[in-house]
């Protein structure tokens, strides 16, 4: 009877041990898997900075700092440096660069 | 590390982050609801809890830390320990800050709790009712991917989850499996001394 609760425990421990490993990575593949997924849809690349600008307009109409990104990215699409105040989150960049929308971060 | 990799970490990160957080909730309401089954001892739900609670707070920092690293947004480590010190989306950075401080005030007094006691561990615990609103609602409202359909659909599913588990605390009887032994023992006893 004893044996059976020292083995059953065991037995419990080990499935602990497997699930905290299991759960560790799929969250390391999910960090990956979803890096990936976000950078398929919305890249923040300059030749896609049109397309994330107009979604983001689209569907973050309502709040006023991406607007104004979305219009400033549009503006400073061939700019490498970062822009001050005006724009909350920097501005396009050119290359390999995000489109600096309110939806950004 | 490129500009555009640290921004794809950030967002992955912080889906992460917050599927881990909605399995910490759900884990601690089935502790309190005491499931448990032939091959699932309550003590492998309180250990997940455990773990999977320090693991939140490891990908929360690398959410946080690859945000302001950064050189695009220009952050600063202030925007990430004072709720509100951001310039960017002051209001819903602001939640998210105030999230990650209930998340890491819980996490810590749970380590220290044989020194604390029960009742002092238990009032700060309750603040992951405040805790994972907060951080959601930091997701909806500054995330990047908020309203791609991937996104939303993991955050249907968390919200619907939490929502569920939290309805079953609510509703469910005792399952302490001694209660029927207490309230006999307390009869037992208004019996022999009816004062």
């Amino acid at each position: 009877m004893e044996r059976t609760r020292i083995e059953a425990r065991d037995a419990a421990l080990h499935l602990l041990n497997r699930l905290t490993l299991g759960f560790a990575a799929a969250a390391v593949a999910g960090v990956g898997v979803f890096a990936a997924i976000s950078a398929a849809t919305i890249p923040g690349s300059a030749s896609a900075g049109t397309q994330a600008s107009t979604q983001t307009s689209t569907t973050t109409g309502s709040d006023s700092s991406s607007s104004t990104d979305s219009s400033d990215s549009g503006d400073s699409g061939s700019s490498n440096s970062v822009q001050p105040s005006s724009s909350p989150v920097g501005s396009a960049t050119s290359g390999s660069g995000m489109v600096a929308t309110g939806a950004s971060h | 590390m490129s500009d555009t990799l640290l921004w794809y970490t950030t967002r992955g990160a912080g889906a992460v982050t917050e599927i881990l957080l909605t399995c910490v909730v759900v884990l601690g309401i089935l502790t309190v609801l005491r499931v448990q089954g032939a091959s699932w001892p309550a003590f492998v739900t309180t250990g997940l809890h455990r773990n999977l609670a320090l693991m939140t707070v490891v990908f929360l920092a690398l959410h946080i830390v690859t945000a302001v690293v950064d050189p695009f947004t220009n952050l600063g480590w202030a925007a990430a320990f004072i709720p509100f010190a951001s310039y960017y989306r002051t209001f819903w950075l602001g939640l998210g800050v105030i999230s990650f401080e209930l998340v890491l005030a819980i996490v810590v007094t749970s380590l220290v709790r044989s020194w604390l006691g029960h009742r002092a561990w238990r009032a700060v615990h309750w603040l992951t009712y405040a805790a994972w609103p907060v951080g959601i609602a930091h997701g909806l409202g500054t995330g990047t991917d908020t309203w791609s359909a991937w996104m939303l659909g993991i955050s249907a599913a968390c919200v619907a989850a939490v929502v569920f588990a939290v309805t079953w605390r609510l509703v469910a009887t005792s399952r302490d499996p001694l209660e029927a032994a207490r309230l006999g023992f307390r009869a037992a006893v208004d019996r022999r001394d009816p004062r």
